[in-house]
């Protein structure tokens, strides 16, 4: 169970790592091509909108697993002394209802988007897939959020993966 | 304005409870969101939904994980070294002067790094055992590399000033040409603020050997990359060759390079690593920025920035008198809050009104990020103090806080200088307009 769910997590990591690479890689070479050689390349702009749905939203997903996101905690051990494990499990589920819920919105949206028919206005692909990819990674973080979260009993803590979370990396 | 106080009572309540910020923020401004609007939860799904999706699939915020990813290559470059080296061959042999070449350097790695505790972290690494060598005391060393790190936050790129251009609908580059003087003057005061530590009590700072003229050149020469780097995203912006977007590409690529040549990126393995890291730490910023748009959505739609408009024409407040209310509010809730969730959390709640007043909207980021600053340093929660202390544990906790005590009075008075003369704030970007 570990194993898989670390397999799942790391893919989705290198997935948004490589998409934010070639973000990278895309954005010097449009600004370096219209300086040098006074051409763009074509689409960059939707193309950096793709990337950045797979950077964001695959990103979401294993911060999601790892229980990683920004908590402040100040009544959380007072919480705890009185009722343990209470305040873990309603902030784990609270977080997997509001996750899922806004997955299921997304979902939504690319049904809108899928039915509408619209296609994007440079490179002419359907408009759904952007949406389509954000609710595949959300579906894939909300799962993996729900197995962390039942295979732990709650404690993510012992599922995150030392070699993703670098407490001391680029934080703010 | 009950309605939009009761939302941000439930939201301060449920964060503190351990709540993750992003998802509270959402689900505080879905419900009163869906409220406002006599409980159209099919509205509120919706705006929710394209909130999320716009935001994220969002050309103009590429800005923040590229420039999160030069960030994370220039910490990975050990360019830090250097950056002391140069700094301390300049002003290393006057009293107290490791301290303040660790000022320098952190303002240096600030210049192209934009995240205070990565500065934070690499300053402890670097300076602490040079500063111990010395005989420096722990709280003076511990301090200075706590504080020098919020400079990062401050100096541009700095990312905490993109997302409150995003919040604020401000020019990006703006706002980085705007926090350049400020950057430049929280310097000089945190030199004037180890001087004064010194001054009072020799003994926590000797000074170090001088080092020779050519040693000193060969210093200096080395942080060139810093330099180039810094000219050519900062420049890039404010000469208008680029747009902030491109330059953070540009400054991305460059930091990849040199971290490539000076051999610390070399394999794919330290490749991918640095890239995950920078995504983890995007996709972290996106969840509470989600939330954040999500909530200023409730707050305009409840109609509070015309009632706090109201209320402050009653109370005969005026413009700068709301700011000062909003400093004080910050200075309060940043002992508990990070950086980001702070100016998430402030910044829907009092924007509008600030708008109506006419209020600068730039000056008024800057007085938020030298605010939100304080907070990385000032006791229960100083994220800058933790970090020195999870690199140093044998400091201990209170030897930091006394250590950072002078370095927050230098906080303060940049704030009051930047209130009182706002042209160090935007001076420089009427220049540029």
């Amino acid at each position: 169970m570990e194993r898989i769910f670390r397999s799942i997590e790391r893919l989705l990591a290198v997935l948004a790592g490589i998409a934010l690479f070639i973000m990278m890689i895309l954005t010097f070479v449009d600004v370096v091509g219209r300086y040098g050689f006074n051409k763009s390349i074509f689409g960059t702009f939707e193309m950096i909108e793709a990337l950045m749905v797979v950077v964001i939203f695959a990103g979401v997903a294993f911060v999601t697993a790892d229980d990683k996101h920004i908590k402040v905690d100040i009544f959380a051990p007072w919480i705890e002394r009185f009722a343990p494990n209470l305040q873990r499990w309603i902030v784990h589920i609270f977080s997997l209802v509001i996750y899922g819920g806004l997955t299921y919105e997304l979902g939504r949206h690319m049904l809108d988007s899928l039915h509408s028919g619209k296609r994007t206005a440079v490179l002419d692909y359907p408009q759904w897939v952007m949406p389509g990819a954000a609710v595949l990674f959300s579906g894939i973080g909300v799962a993996l959020f729900a197995a962390a979260i039942l295979a732990t009993k709650g404690r993510l803590e012992k599922l995150a993966d030392p070699t993703i979370i670098d407490d001391l990396g680029p934080e703010l | 304005m009950e309605l939009a106080l009761y939302g941000f009572t439930i939201l301060l309540f449920l964060s503190f409870c351990g709540f993750p910020l992003g998802f509270t923020t959402l689900f505080v401004g879905f419900v009163g969101f869906a409220y406002t609007r006599e409980w159209n939860w099919e509205g509120a799904m919706t705006m929710v939904g394209q909130q999320v999706m716009e935001t994220g699939a969002n050309y103009g915020l590429s800005v923040i994980p590229l420039f999160i990813l030069m960030g994370s290559f220039i910490h990975k470059s050990n360019i830090s070294e250097d950056l002391f080296r140069a700094a301390y061959a300049f002003i290393g042999y006057r009293k107290g002067g490791l301290a303040q070449a660790t000022v320098l350097a952190s303002a240096g790695f600030s210049a192209v790094s934009g995240s205070s505790l990565a500065t934070a972290a690499t300053m402890t690494k670097v300076a602490m055992p040079h500063m111990r060598k010395y005989g420096y005391a722990d709280s003076l060393s511990a301090g200075v590399v706590a504080a020098g790190g919020t400079l990062g936050i401050m100096i541009p790129p700095s990312v905490p000033l993109i997302i409150y251009g995003l919040v604020a609908e401000e020019d990006i580059g703006k706002l980085f040409i705007a926090g350049t003087i400020p950057g430049i003057l929280l310097v000089f005061l945190f030199l004037g603020a180890v001087r004064f530590s010194v001054w009072r009590k020799p003994s926590l700072g000797r000074p170090g050997e001088r080092l020779s003229r050519p040693d000193r050149f060969t210093a200096y020469a080395k942080v060139w990359p810093v330099i180039v780097l810094f000219v050519l995203v900062l420049g890039g912006i404010y000469i208008g060759a680029f747009t902030p977007t491109e330059a953070s590409g540009i400054g991305a690529f460059g930091a990849a390079c040199f971290a490539f040549f000076k051999g610390h990126v070399r394999s794919f393995s330290a490749l991918l690593d640095i890239l995950i890291d920078s995504t983890k730490t995007s996709a972290i910023l996106f969840s509470v920025i989600f939330g954040a748009l999500v909530f200023a959505n409730f707050i305009n739609l409840s109609g509070l920035p015309y009632d706090l408009l109201d209320m402050v024409e009653d109370l005969n407040m005026g413009p700068l008198g709301v700011v000062l209310f909003i400093c004080a509010i910050c200075i309060v809730l940043g002992m508990v809050f990070e950086a980001v969730g702070l100016l998430l959390l402030i910044v829907p709640v009092f924007l509008p009104t600030l708008q109506l007043m006419g209020v600068d909207m730039i000056w008024f980021g800057i007085i938020m990020v030298v605010v939100v600053e304080m907070g990385l340093i000032t006791p229960p929660i100083g994220m800058n103090v933790f970090t020195v202390r999870a690199v140093m544990p044998d400091i201990k906790l209170g030897d930091i806080f006394k250590g950072v005590i002078p370095f927050v009075f230098a906080d303060l008075i940049a704030l009051v200088l930047i209130v009182v003369f706002p042209v160090i704030a935007i001076g420089l970007v009427g220049l540029l307009r």
